[in-house]
């Protein structure tokens, strides 16, 4: 679930940086849905807009160099 | 200041633990409500409150009890250091009159007798006393 929304975003990212860096975008399929200012905002346009389905709300920044370590 | 306060005989074997209440956020309560959807029941689940855990983590198939989708993606790495990509979920948390919203990676938790760890990510909201001594610990939002 999400993989094409990530790919999307992967393939965006460089765009993306140089557009609205910092800020959380909406990717619904291959479609950016928004730009948000928080992860907050771009949860409720996801459910507002596009429904109980899955959504990828994702801040634009490099990618992470250091995955979160499950504990 | 809300304040929630713990009293266990077990603290210090089992750790600073809550019950806590999750449910679907209000955002996605209002989705499933227009498509016809039946919300589905909350889940009551035992929460490890983990200073070692930058995020929080609730284990991998719970989520689908509450009838949602994912709504993010992180890589995180697991014990034996494989990059993994797990679901993120935005969840409304009751632990006992304090109600809150939180956002939780679903991930595996295979050795564990909790079903979900309080991170950093809500912590850094509240005050978290801990009191060996007296078997008690406190959080205040």
């Amino acid at each position: 679930m999400l993989q094409i929304e990530r790919v999307y975003f992967q393939q965006h990212r460089n765009a993306w940086l140089k557009e609205c860096p910092g800020k959380y975008v909406l990717v619904h399929d291959r479609e950016r849905v928004g730009v948000y200012g928080s992860f907050l905002e771009g949860v409720e346009a996801g459910y507002d807009r596009l429904g109980n389905v899955p959504f990828l709300v994702k801040k634009v920044l490099p990618p992470a160099p250091h995955p979160i370590p499950i504990p | 200041m809300a304040r929630h306060e713990v009293v266990s005989d077990r603290l210090h074997d089992r750790g600073p633990v809550v019950r806590i209440r999750l449910s679907p956020c209000a955002a996605a309560r209002r989705a499933m409500k227009r498509q016809g959807q039946k919300a589905a029941p909350s889940i009551q689940v035992d929460a490890l409150l983990d200073t070692g855990s930058s995020r929080s983590i609730l284990r991998e198939g719970l989520m689908e009890k509450l009838g949602i989708f994912p709504v993010g993606m992180v890589k995180m790495r697991t014990a034996l250091k494989e990059q993994v990509s797990s679901h993120e979920f935005l969840l409304d948390v009751q632990l006992g009159k304090i109600k809150f919203g939180a956002v939780f990676i679903g991930a595996p938790m295979p050795d564990s007798d909790v079903q979900a760890l309080i991170g950093r990510d809500i912590l850094a909201h509240c005050k978290f006393t801990y009191r060996g001594k007296a078997k008690k610990f406190t959080l205040e939002f």
